[in-house]
């Protein structure tokens, strides 16, 4: 899995594959650029990016005119581009003034980069999602709400309970009720594009802490993000930044509907 | 010869330098006036929407060449009360000749206070169905889908039944699909359901509806009703009726079609034996 994000040395004329889960990823180099194609399959499957012979037919190639001299492709994960929802196995209760911890896995993307050059800086080309999630809307159909990917797993509360983590990040969450009454809560909305990406020398994916606090139903519900790998991966190297950096006022703009959707 | 000097030098004081001024406070006018309202256009666009702005920054731009005009009169020396009067007379003879325009005006303000719509906005009024271009203080034109530029009085727009698909950013789009009545119908609603989850434009929540409506003259009818983001609403709605279509295919589902049943009745063979 560690192998998959990596960096290859490609020559003009030659096809390379790889395959991240559900994406399978073609590319091809030419003296203009380079050229790209992905389709998603059923079945999973990883593989490092490498040389291949075989390039199906009906691909839909996009095209990327870039300096000839960048040959170097790095395969680089990064998060999705819109937040997730997530459920819990069940509705979940938090007694007052208690903190629960759960762990979300995110299925990650696959960015394809040009690796930096003396001449120029890394050159972003395309990003594409290693599994397809249903789009989803969080809130009222007619009030504010988000538009973000539902998961398929549920958010556990111990780590080992997580199964399936190849090309998913592990997202910790924190979630903090601060009142006199009990929160209940039976999904969870992940703002992604705020979180960076660590990976372990086992090859796991970490995204950094989440940590949101409950107020109250009429409060703004606070939203903090850890500015390192969390404490379950110390030492995990950074992999991607945060889309979005973290401001102070997301907090304040924070409805507290719009994280914690009640089960009624 | 010194008489010609002093005509020329009365006619340039009587007539040419006060026609120069006129015209030169006039253009000053017009152009403050425009400068201020395109400067406050650009101040406002941002606060209140560009529509909202660009018809105050009008009602500013008239206002200041009204401001100017007047201080001109009041400058030359007009007897104002005749000039307000005639004005009197001419206003109530405008406003019986455009009836129509101040009705347009006046809507168009409430259309600006009302805010049913903005520029870029998907509506349909009175079976015109577009793109809103632009939002004037008269009219409001729209641009349809095959890309015709419609006027359409702020008048009507107040008075008629309005639709702006565009006000939520998700939509639920309702398919109505029939099969043969020799159908299981719990089984189509289970392929309804798949095909639904599978597709991942169909959104999660709020939950699809999938429900058997009624019975035709040889069909089932089935309404799939699924929520989606309201810029990807077509191509969903294509996506979904291939995946349908196919997954019917594969299962062996039949669409109604019209059976057209021909019966021919014989005469009886009489026996003359």
């Amino acid at each position: 899995m560690d192998d998959l994000w990596t960096q290859c040395e490609c020559g003009e004329g030659q096809a390379y594959a790889c395959a991240a889960a559900q994406l399978r990823l073609w590319l091809a180099r030419n003296p203009q650029g380079w050229q790209v194609a992905a389709r998603h399959e059923a079945e999973s499957r990883f593989e490092s990016l490498h040389e291949t012979e075989t390039v199906p037919d009906a691909l839909e190639w996009q095209r990327f005119v870039t300096p000839s001299s960048s040959s170097r492709m790095c395969v680089r994960p990064a998060l999705p581009d819109r937040p997730v929802m997530s459920r819990p196995e069940a509705h979940i209760e938090i007694a007052p003034r208690h903190k629960g911890l759960f762990f979300v896995t995110i299925p990650v993307w696959v960015r394809l980069e040009l690796a930096a050059h003396a001449a120029h800086r890394a050159i972003a080309l395309c990003e594409f999602p290693t599994r397809v999630l249903s789009k989803t809307w969080f809130g009222h159909p007619a009030e504010d709400g988000a538009i973000g990917y539902a998961l398929t797993t549920r958010a556990r509360q111990s780590l080992d309970e997580l199964n399936d983590v190849a090309g998913r990040a592990i997202c910790p969450v924190l979630v903090d009720n601060d009142t006199a009454s009990p929160l209940i809560f039976s999904q969870l909305l992940l703002s992604v594009r705020h979180m960076g990406l660590y990976a372990t020398d086992d090859g796991r994916l970490w995204t950094n802490e989440c940590r949101m606090k409950y107020k109250g139903s009429v409060y703004p519900a606070s939203l903090a993000f850890g500015h390192a790998a969390p404490e379950q991966a110390a030492g995990a190297r950074l992999m991607a930044e945060p889309r979005e950096a973290p401001t102070s006022g997301l907090t304040a703009r924070t409805i507290t509907d719009a994280i914690f959707r009640q089960p009624f | 010869m010194k008489t010609d000097v002093t005509s020329l030098s009365t006619l340039m004081g009587n007539y040419v330098l006060p026609f120069i001024g006129i015209c030169a406070w006039l253009i000053l006018g017009f152009w403050v006036s425009s400068f201020g309202a395109r400067l406050l256009h650009a101040r406002l666009s941002r606060r209140i929407g560009p529509d909202t702005s660009r018809a105050v920054s009008n009602a500013v731009k008239v206002a200041l060449v009204a401001l100017f005009v007047f201080t001109l009169i009041f400058w030359i020396g007009v007897d104002v009360k005749a000039v307000l009067g005639t004005a009197g007379i001419a206003g109530v003879a405008i406003g019986f000749a455009s009836q129509t325009s101040l009705s347009n005006l006046i809507s168009g303000l409430f259309l600006v206070l009302e805010h049913p719509f903005r520029s870029g906005d998907w509506i349909e009024v009175e079976g015109t169905s577009g793109y809103v271009h632009s939002v004037g203080l008269l009219s409001t034109y729209i641009r349809t889908f095959d890309n015709r530029l419609v006027r359409i009085p702020n008048e009507v727009l107040a008075k008629s039944k309005l639709v702006n698909y565009t006000q939520y950013p998700i939509r639920r789009l309702d398919l109505d699909i029939s099969v043969s009545c020799k159908e299981d119908a719990g089984r189509v609603m289970q392929i309804f359901r798949e095909v639904v989850a599978s597709n991942p434009s169909c959104f999660n929540e709020p939950m699809p509806v999938i429900a058997l409506k009624g019975f035709g003259e040889t069909s089932l009818d089935f309404l799939v009703a699924v929520w989606a983001d309201r810029t990807e609403l077509q191509a969903t709605r294509s996506s979904l009726l291939r995946d349908i279509k196919e997954r019917f295919d594969r299962e062996g589902i039949e669409l109604p079609y019209q059976r057209l049943a021909s019966v021919t009745e014989r005469e009886p063979v009489k026996n003359h034996g």
